[in-house]
């Protein structure tokens, strides 16, 4: 099977700074590999090796594009001018246009991102014309097909999908085989296919049909912070929980 | 059928998506892909049902069929739900009619020049307000709120299609499932701040003191392993939602949260003041929890 992984394609929500206002500032963060970015490359390269097809990898924006070379991508091809957008259809758009671009696949591997863009993998895959498997936590492959288990409530189902198909891997862990310097050096070497939107058929910069008109820090909860010495903080706290019926 | 169409695979979901499109619904079309007591259950809350019944057949299966009824209708508003077989629809749908894709939304309301909705961004930590000038398809984020209860049902409609290749091949229990950490009242749960596994034994005793089950963060469990798995909570664990959350040690990553967003009292003990956590729990303390959980216990203690 050849493989495409999709990687580094928003940024990590983690390096926002966010005002009491509810005003933002990604003091300049790039796009960047998620910790579902991490589990999908491992298991499209083993699917692309246990099958003997190529594992190419797919990304958008500003992000390092050698990552996923450090990973097992034999090559790369990137749509370097693609910012953020708040419409997970324009960046399934503009993905959908570095797929193509990186030629035919069996099998694309995404991360699932199921907090921050959960319906980046599902456009992604309609514009591929690719049924989608989402929430997928373990990825194999059996006489052509491609095995999917993930949780549901509180089972785990296997599915089976007959390729062309999207598996959207959700990671349970952090990235565990992290790449040694050597590794990282290697892949710095190899070539990385960078094109502009405009040569890629992608979506404009900039052209987002959604516009934010305002934000605010979300409303709720926000610690009551109990002072003093340990046994002080303690003491009140327990006289908190007790006052409004948690104890 | 109606200009607002809610897509539904499961009985948790219509509640949400009715919750949040409000006043903005109006009559709305429901797409239900599953089986006919779903369909007839979301009919008690909507004006007309399309039904597509999937049998064993998972609903991803059916997203392009899904997806060619709903773009057909043209909608200006089309919801779905934030699980794997929404999410499938919902980007089928907005392919179809190259519609924008917003997620995580909380709130829609109609504007003079197309859709206003809220929506949740920065794992929660910020509420966004948006315009769409175009139709527009919205991915909901889960709620409480319950599924319709109309004494009477909408028509519903059955319709034919054809799945994709994707087939379930079985379904078992998934480990952990059974543990007790899932229905727990109280969960007292410790994260990379703990420092050692030996430091588990005093978590222990405030567990016991409070008649908690102890949960741990991610890190804790798969990468030290100080915590059998089937405990850990977050994104990818456990999601939980017990009267008391004690966080011991854990910042408070978006991945961690998310596992405890509809527990009732959250509260976080962590020695970094700007730890992530004190912005979603309800009490706090800032404190080495080496020192702060013995005083806890004795705290307990007193009557």
């Amino acid at each position: 099977m050849n493989v495409a992984c999709v990687f580094k394609w928003a940024r990590n929500p983690e390096d926002a700074w966010v005002g009491d206002d509810g005003s933002v500032n990604w003091q300049g963060a790039k796009f960047a590999a998620s910790d579902d970015d991490a589990a999908a490359v491992v298991f499209a390269r083993r699917l692309a090796e246990t099958t003997g097809g190529e594992l190419v990898g797919v990304t958008i924006g500003d992000g390092d594009a050698s990552w996923a070379m450090a990973r097992g991508a034999r090559r790369v091809v990137r749509v370097s001018d693609v910012g953020p957008s708040r419409d997970d259809a324009a960046i399934a758009a503009a993905l959908a246009a570095a797929m193509r671009r990186a030629g035919a696949v069996d099998v694309v591997v995404i991360g699932d991102a199921r907090d921050d863009h959960p319906g980046v993998a599902a456009a992604l895959g309609a514009l591929l014309g690719m049924p989608v498997v989402a929430g997928v936590e373990e990825v194999s492959q059996d006489s052509g097909r491609v095995l999917a288990r993930r949780k549901v409530g509180a089972d785990v189902e296997t599915l089976a999908a007959t390729p062309p198909v999207l598996i959207a891997v959700a990671a349970v862990s952090a990235e565990k085989d992290i790449p040694g310097m050597k590794q990282l050096l290697a892949a710095r070497q190899r070539p990385i296919d960078t094109v502009s939107a405009d040569e890629a058929g992608a979506p404009a910069p900039g052209a987002d049909a959604v516009t934010a008109i305002g934000s605010r820090a979300t409303s709720g909860r926000t610690a009551h912070l109990f002072d003093g010495d340990a046994a002080d903080a303690a003491r009140h706290l327990v006289a908190a929980l007790r006052g409004d019926g948690t104890l | 059928v109606s200009d607002t169409w809610v897509v539904v695979d499961g009985q948790d979901e219509v509640g949400a998506a009715l919750d949040a499109l409000g006043a903005a619904g109006g009559a709305v079309t429901a797409l239900v892909v599953g089986p006919q007591d779903l369909a007839e259950q979301v009919g008690r809350g909507v004006a007309d049902v399309q039904w597509i019944d999937a049998g064993d057949t998972p609903t991803e299966a059916w997203a392009d069929a899904a997806a060619g009824l709903g773009a057909a209708a043209a909608p200006a508003i089309v919801v779905g739900a934030t699980t794997p077989g929404g999410r499938a629809i919902l980007g089928a749908v907005a392919t179809r009619m190259s519609a924008p894709l917003v997620s995580n939304v909380v709130a829609i309301r109609r504007h003079d020049d197309g859709v206003e909705a809220d929506r949740l961004d920065l794992a929660g930590r910020i509420t966004e307000t948006v315009r769409t000038p175009t139709s527009v398809c919205l991915l909901v984020s889960a709620s409480d709120t319950p599924a319709p209860t109309r004494d009477d049902t909408a028509p519903v409609t059955p319709v034919r299609a054809m799945p994709a290749a994707v087939a379930r091949l079985k379904v078992e229990p998934a480990p952990g499932a059974t543990s007790r950490i899932t229905t727990a009242e109280r969960v007292v749960a410790v994260g990379r701040g703990l420092g050692s596994k030996e430091a588990l034994g005093m978590v222990e005793q405030l567990a016991r003191a409070l008649d908690a089950e102890i949960g741990c963060s991610m890190p804790v469990a798969e990468d030290l392993g100080w915590v059998p798995p089937e405990r850990y909570v977050g994104l990818s664990g456990q999601h939980i939602s017990p009267k008391l959350y004690l966080a011991l040690g854990i910042s408070g990553a978006p991945q961690h949260i998310a596992g405890i967003r509809n527990a009732r009292t959250i509260v976080a003990v962590d020695i970094d003041p700007h730890a992530p956590f004190f912005k979603t729990a309800d009490y706090g303390i800032v404190g080495d929890l080496h020192e702060v959980v013995p005083e806890l216990i004795r705290a307990l203690d007193e009557t």
